[in-house]
């Protein structure tokens, strides 16, 4: 291949690598927030998309050992060994807001640990904070568990602002309304 | 004009190392347009690798190839080209019509034209019975049958054929030979590599032999032969000083129980003659015999 | 452009019937019927959990097909001694690469969408309605299969069949871990021969981790427009590079 051809090709393929890796760095820019892997082991992030899949078949895994569980004992916030398995779930997949709301309500209900409920939940909102399901939590615990309706009322109201069911939407309007009567009281 | 033509081509395998083979050494070869030219070789002569380069499949170390004026690599050269690979491998799901569609549409046959042009190609090659019926179906022969069909569809003003007749039955290799005859009537040129001697020495205008890369002869296949024809004559009663006179006359004499069969060139067959005449021998027998392309073959490529 | 095309249609007729094309789409059929088998769970952990594991399906089953299909094309033909007829006609071998490339990826576009077609009818059987982010997120799915089936086609031409699909598969795993893992690691390291070779090893890793918007199906996120674009634009740029460097390769190489 004469010089200048192979000359031509090479400054073609660098041109084309520039282009994809501005554009790569263009894309990463605007891309959304996305919930950061748990960095306690590469093993979990070289686990990749099989992440989630790992995390629904724990979940699976957990039902199970619930349904055993409220067999016995029907305070199912009282089975401490859960919270081992939703700590995994939402480790290998942070957007799966059922494990962190269960285990808000494990770690204050029935472990009675308080602040280990709110780093959880704290966890969970930062990993989605548009859940209305993990804001309707936060509510809930903020109100009854550390008396602060203020703080609760700020997460009842995201909570009705990203819900997309009507009957959610209802008992979260009738929660606020709770709250704003408590604060006025106040 | 030249259809074909080869400068000073050299194709040397794994150059810089220790393994490095010369397949073709220095070829120079011109093939005119309108002859069927046949390519001779032993195993291991370069042929194969020839074509390779005349094909573009590999690159020559040095030299230059020449297909009508265009460098080979050229889509202008390659569109003028018609090639049969030695054994040739279609997808077996496909039908012999649908393979030759193919290859015409490859060649730049037009859309509207591919489905005459291919059953034309299919019916020169005499597989028409079989154009509808998956390869996968048909017979080596057949599978010949329909790579010579996908190689004259295009029209290409050069075919080069590995190997053509392999494969077919004596009625097959005849339709073949036939077709070739045809095809260089209508002044296509045709450049045939293949071992059937006697298939070359009937249909080619132009002969090369190759041996160890290199060309060794190239000519009309009389050229090739040894030019003197030879004479064998089977004579009796030939006695002693018979056979001396004729191995001095230039003979060569093979006794044969009672008989002997003298074979001398035409030069000295005068002498032979006159020897045989004067010692009283009987002669039974003369015959006037050429060399063969195939013995002609085997002394140049021994 | 008519010869690509024409290599494209026989490539795709000899993919499907492939048996590894029929296993990997039965597989991939057996993983979106099996995802629907969780009725023991509540309405929105079942959804989740389905449009979860079916997208995870379709997305490493079509990969995989695309490193199957594509490793094993051109090194098929070269073997199976189809290619030269082929390449004597008037068919630059950089045509050639492009239509067994384009051959691969109709081929595993057109097991995805018969796979994403049932997908979207397991969707609307257990939604009630359609869901139309299935088609935004199929779209993408097939962007990245497009570049892995990229890959797979350059690697055969540098490496035997199961070289190239080896070397793919790691491509592929390490492209769907770039940011998360590649990039964290080299935004913790420091300056020097270690950083730069890391930069390098990170640019030239295609980002498959990018294409990924399933959270938009499964957590119904919006994703902005201007992020699709350019990851579109890098995908066809990607695959056209990585194509590119492969039909260079070819085109020199002795057949």
């Amino acid at each position: 291949m004469a010089i200048r051809t192979r000359a031509m090709w090479i400054v073609s393929f660098l041109l084309l690598f520039g282009a994809m890796c501005v554009m790569e760095n263009s894309a990463l820019d605007s891309r959304p927030e996305t919930p950061q892997v748990a960095k306690t082991s590469a093993v979990y992030a070289l686990a990749g998309e099989f992440r989630v899949v790992f995390a629904n078949l724990l979940w699976i895994k957990a039902d199970k050992y619930h349904h055993e569980f409220i067999h016995q004992n029907p305070d199912w916030t009282q089975d401490s060994d859960l919270l081992g398995m939703l700590r995994m779930i939402t480790a290998l997949d942070p957007t799966f807001t059922e494990a962190y709301a269960s285990g808000v309500y494990m770690y204050a209900d029935g472990q009675k640990d308080i602040i280990a409920a709110q780093d959880y939940l704290l966890e969970g909102l930062s990993n989605n904070p548009k859940s209305a399901d993990l804001n309707r939590t936060a509510a809930i615990f903020y109100a009854r568990r550390l008396e602060d309706p203020r703080t609760a009322l700020v997460y009842a109201r995201r909570a009705q602002k990203y819900t997309t069911d009507e009957f959610d939407s209802q008992v979260v309007g009738k929660l606020i309304r709770t709250l704003e009567e408590q604060i006025a009281e106040k | 004009m030249i259809a074909l033509r080869l400068s000073g081509v050299t194709k040397t395998y794994n150059p810089r190392t220790r393994k490095s083979r010369t397949a073709v050494d220095s070829l120079d070869l011109e093939v005119p347009q309108g002859v069927i030219f046949g390519f001779l070789g032993p195993n291991g002569a370069g042929k194969t690798s020839t074509i390779k380069m005349v094909l573009d499949f590999i690159k020559p170390t040095s030299g230059t190839i020449e297909i009508f004026g265009h460098p080979c690599n050229a889509p202008s050269a390659r569109s003028q080209i018609g090639y049969l690979p030695e054994q040739p491998y279609f997808h077996r799901f496909l039908t012999p019509l649908e393979v030759v569609s193919m290859h015409a549409s490859l060649a730049g046959v037009g859309k509207g034209e591919i489905p005459a042009r291919a059953e034309a190609a299919i019916d020169r090659a005499g597989i028409s019975e079989y154009a509808k019926i998956p390869l996968s179906k048909l017979s080596k022969g057949l599978t010949q049958r329909v790579g010579i069909a996908q190689a004259i569809v295009g029209e290409p003003r050069l075919l080069i054929l590995d190997e053509p007749t392999s494969g077919l039955d004596p009625l097959g290799r005849r339709h073949t030979r036939d077709l070739l005859s045809q095809l260089k009537r209508e002044g296509k040129t045709v450049f045939l590599s293949s071992h059937i001697l006697s298939e070359i020495e009937d249909l080619c205008d132009v002969v090369a032999v190759m041996r160890r890369g290199e060309l060794v002869a190239c000519g009309p296949p009389d050229h090739i032969r040894s030019e003197a024809p030879q004479v064998t004559i089977r004579a009796q009663r030939v006695d002693e000083s018979a056979v001396e006179s004729l191995r001095f006359a230039g003979a060569t004499l093979q006794a044969g129980g009672d008989y002997y069969l003298i074979t001398a060139s035409c030069d000295s067959v005068y002498p032979v003659m006159s020897a045989l005449e004067r010692s009283g021998a009987v002669i039974s027998d003369i015959n006037t015999e050429r060399e063969s392309l195939e013995e002609a073959f085997l002394r140049l490529a021994a | 452009m008519k010869p690509v095309w024409i290599i494209a249609k026989a490539t795709i007729l000899e993919n499907g019937r492939k048996h590894v094309f029929h296993v990997l789409c039965l597989l991939i059929l057996a993983v979106l019927v099996g995802s629907t088998l969780l009725s023991i769970f509540t309405e929105g952990v079942k959804i989740k959990m389905l449009k979860d594991l079916c997208m995870t399906g379709i997305l490493f089953g079509g990969a995989v097909l695309a490193i199957a299909l594509g490793s094993s094309g051109i090194p098929g033909d070269v073997e199976s001694r189809t290619i030269y007829p082929i390449i004597a006609r008037p068919v630059t071998r950089m045509q050639y690469v492009a239509g067994k490339y384009l051959g691969t990826l109709l081929t595993v576009v057109y097991g995805l969408a018969a796979m994403g077609a049932i997908f979207g009818v397991l969707i609307f059987a257990f939604e009630g309605g359609p869901d139309w982010s299935l088609a935004l997120v199929m779209l993408f799915a097939i962007l990245e299969v497009a570049v892995v089936a990229a890959v797979a086609t350059t690697m055969s031409v540098f490496a035997t069949p199961a070289t190239a699909s080896v070397l793919t598969f790691m491509v592929f795993v390490a492209g769907s871990i770039k940011i998360g893992y590649f990039g964290e690691m080299l935004s913790k390291m420091q300056g020097g021969a270690a950083k730069l070779t890391m930069g390098v090893f990170y640019h030239l890793v295609p980002n498959l981790e990018c294409f990924n918007i399933k959270s938009v199906l499964v957590h119904q996120e919006v994703v902005p427009v201007a992020y699709l674009i350019q990851v579109l634009a890098y995908g066809v740029i990607c695959s056209a590079l990585v194509l590119l460097i492969g039909a260079t390769r070819f085109s020199a190489k002795e057949v």
